[in-house]
């Protein structure tokens, strides 16, 4: 399966509702290309946010404006599964046609966020409007079962969430704090999504990934799903250090009022009707170092698959799977590619750290766009 | 993994360490050359039975006989040996030959040996006589590698080992230093060992308890998967883990460590790992950890499934011998396991868990069964179960 994204792209510094608004129209134009078309990707829903007169960015006319959201059906997914794409810089995620909504269990707050939804008869969940015409709205709650049964991530969203009843919750992808460049890069297959951030030009990535998990041998979920969202607070977000680019603890993790340093799910393997449940990553700290990464010995990019469960009490616990679209590296500079160009390697700075091996379009440089609408393949 | 066979429940209680061991060594014999191992691809091309002529029996097979035999249908056929060694030190008609570095391992050496080797063009490495008829001999050494590389474990055998030259090695596949009873409350006190060996056609395993307790000593050979990257590369995906030790629980400290060196016996466990991309190099040590992130108690059993199932998990192997290092892959045949006692088994029955004594709660492994019947189930068969 062919992988598509828009790479390198660079938004505005020093403004919350510039680097937001780029961020979310980079993204909405490349799910509006011949690329997204190619995957199967198509668009249910729109709205052009607040003060929004059409799909452009804040300098243009029309443009879009907070709270704007576009929903996205991924066809071709193995359960097909719809996407919400949303900002807002107005401390407020419920602004004009977008409430319900709220962004890791908050609404005062600025961001770029995702949802996803799915359900297990591939039908789809969206309760809202579909007339893509920009002055969409949203249904109450905003994912719905029909007569199947759904799986909405985050996991607030899900069975037992604090948002559970509108179903309105979706997750950070980054935190740009105090604005200053950002770099981003974002993915897509046919049965997954990446949004890759450095939130401060610094070398320090924030992850948002979305898609299918090679179940555990002996399992045949009927969603074999995960969402993950990386820490995005270091320093107004991106990964620091030697830790991995997901590391292991819970997604949700709950740290405080009504934070998630983490944030995510993964759909319940055997019971549908429990649907999202608290995920947890994995990674092989035993074969981090020189000797093991990259290897000497043969001069070859190592690759490892990234293992992944649930985590949510004594009765819900355990190893799903694993993911094989992204995995993680060690050792490799972060931005470097593979001599093809086709892999990149994003993390943070540290050197002897993981990175998370990315698919690349085998011709850009990574980390020398200078653009707002990055390169798209 | 293609369709495992195997020997289990290999129960001998003649009181007698010496006739204990030589009663595995000849159901080993036995069911190598029966029509289950025949379905795995495996054939005898050398033997010496010291005494019972080209045959194994129980009775007449003498001291320092050995076996030789090739895993034909294996994706890069190997060729092992198994030498049965009853008292003093290793002999004639079985020389060279040493057990862990030494030619009285255990120092009782009632012990039976094994040692692996491939050559890279797929041919023949037995530098012994084959004629199969009870009085073979080995050559010096005991591998060539007849003008192509030659992979042989375990790692002392190799470049640059300690017994390169005759590679005359050989790790323990079971061995016994005491002759305690078995303490089963229900067949207490019964003398003896328990032994089973396990293969497919690309992999073997050795899951012996010489005292008859829960604990074990394990020995693995087989291929692994390689890593991602390197599938084009690594054309001999192929390691021994070996414990060595007569009778371990299967601790961390068996877990993450080094398997094999280039001094036989120098530390506590043997084995090696063929050289993951340069088969010229030959055979080095390896690196054994498990992918261990969901084994413990707070996600063991698997709770997202239903039943309630404990995982099993690859075992991460990695060259490990400086200036050689790399990740190479895992295991499939041999997995790990958290929580299960010892002797439990999956629901299905095959896969059963061997590892540490007495205990749940602790890091096990895992190996193919023969969905009829549970490990413990015997209490006294020499001749054991073969499927």
């Amino acid at each position: 399966m062919a992988t598509h994204g828009v790479i390198d792209a660079k938004t505005w510094p020093a403004d919350t509702t510039k680097t937001l608004n780029e961020r979310y129209v980079t993204i909405v134009d490349f799910l509006l290309s011949a690329h997204a078309a190619s995957l199967g990707i198509s668009q249910v829903a729109s709205y052009y946010g607040s003060t929004g007169t059409g799909h452009g960015y804040w300098d243009q006319s029309p443009h879009v404006s907070d709270g704007a959201f576009t929903v996205w059906a991924f066809n071709n997914a193995t359960v097909p599964f719809y996407m919400l794409v949303s900002y807002n810089a107005v401390g407020n995620t419920q602004v004009g046609n977008s409430n319900p909504c709220a962004q890791d269990d908050r609404t005062a707050v600025n961001g770029l966020y995702f949802a996803f939804a799915q359900r297990v008869d591939g039908t789809n969940p969206w309760n809202g409007s579909t007339n893509v015409n920009g002055l969409d709205t949203k249904g109450t709650p905003v994912w719905t079962p029909g007569g199947s049964n759904l799986y909405a991530w985050p996991r607030t969203n899900s069975v037992g969430g604090s948002r559970s009843t509108n179903v309105e919750d979706a997750m950070g992808t980054g935190d740009p704090g105090t604005p200053v460049w950002t770099r981003f890069h974002f993915f897509c297959d046919e049965n997954h999504v990446l949004l890759a951030s450095d939130e401060q030009l610094d070398g320090g990535y924030a992850f948002t990934f979305f898609g299918k998990y090679t179940p555990r041998n002996g399992t045949t979920p009927a969603c074999p799903y995960i969402a993950l969202r990386s820490n995005t607070s270091y320093g107004g977000g991106g990964q620091q250090g030697e830790n991995p680019p997901f590391p292991t603890t819970t997604y949700p993790h709950f740290s405080g009022y009504s934070v998630y340093d983490y944030n995510g799910g993964i759909a319940h393997p055997s019971d549908p009707t429990k649907g999202v449940l608290t995920a947890q990553p994995d990674y092989m700290p035993n074969l981090a170092g020189a000797q093991f990464f990259p290897t000497p010995a043969t001069g070859q990019v190592l690759e490892l698959p990234i293992p992944v469960g649930m985590s949510e009490g004594s009765s819900n616990a355990g190893y799903c799977g694993y993911i094989d679209w992204i995995r993680y590296s060690w050792g490799m500079a972060n931005q470097s590619m593979t001599s093809d160009k086709l892999k990149a390697f994003l993390g943070s700075m540290t050197l002897q750290a993981w990175k998370l091996s990315v698919p690349w379009d085998g011709v850009t440089s990574c980390g020398t766009g200078q653009t707002r609408e990055g390169t798209q393949f | 993994m293609t369709t495992p066979h195997g020997i289990i429940e290999v129960v001998p209680s003649d009181p007698t360490n010496s006739y204990r061991t030589r009663e595995m060594f000849v159901s080993l014999q036995m069911f190598l050359t029966s029509s289950y191992a025949v379905a795995a691809g495996i054939t005898r091309i050398a033997c010496q039975s010291n005494g019972a002529g080209g045959g194994f029996d129980y009775v007449n097979t003498g001291n320092n006989a050995f076996a030789v035999y090739e895993w034909t249908a294996a994706t890069k056929p190997f060729y092992v040996m198994f030498h049965l060694s009853m008292s003093g030190t290793l002999g004639t008609p079985g020389l060279p030959a040493l057990i862990d570095g030494v030619s009285n391992v255990f120092g009782t050496c009632e012990a039976i040996g094994v040692s692996v080797a491939m050559r890279s063009d797929g041919g023949n490495p037995w530098n012994g006589t084959t004629f199969d008829n009870g009085y073979d001999t080995k050559g010096t050494p005991v591998w060539t590698s007849g003008g192509s590389d030659l992979l042989v474990w375990p790692r002392s055998n190799a470049a640059g080992g300690n017994t390169a030259t005759n590679a005359e090695n050989m790790v323990s596949l079971f061995g016994i230093v005491n002759n305690a009873p078995i303490t089963d409350p229900v067949h207490n006190p019964v003398l003896g060992s328990r032994f089973h060996f396990l293969c497919d056609q690309e992999n073997f395993a050795s899951v012996s308890s010489p005292d008859g307790d829960y604990r074990n000593h394990h020995v693995f050979f087989g291929r692994y998967n390689p890593v991602h990257g390197t599938e084009a590369t690594n054309l001999f995906p192929y390691a021994m883990i070996a414990s060595k030790q007569y009778s371990v629980n299967f601790d961390p400290s068996v877990i993450y460590t080094t398997y094999g060196s280039t001094v036989a016996g120098s530390i506590p466990f043997e084995g090696g790992i063929a050289h993951t991309s340069d088969p010229s190099q030959g055979v080095k040590s390896v690196y054994l950890c498990a992918q261990d992130g969901f084994l413990n108690a707070g996600h063991q059993p698997n709770t997202t499934m239903s039943p309630a199932t404990y995982d099993e998990m690859p075992f991460w192997l990695a060259m490990n011998e400086g200036p050689n290092w790399s990740i190479a892959g895992t295991t499939d045949f041999f997995r790990a396991v958290f929580g299960p006692f010892a002797w439990d088994t999956t629901y299905a029955l095959d896969r059963a868990v061997f590892g540490t004594y007495n205990a749940t709660g602790r890091q096990m492994y895992t190996v193919p069964w023969n969905a009829a019947v549970a490990p413990g189930t015997s209490w006294s068969s020499r001749s054991g179960t073969m499927f």
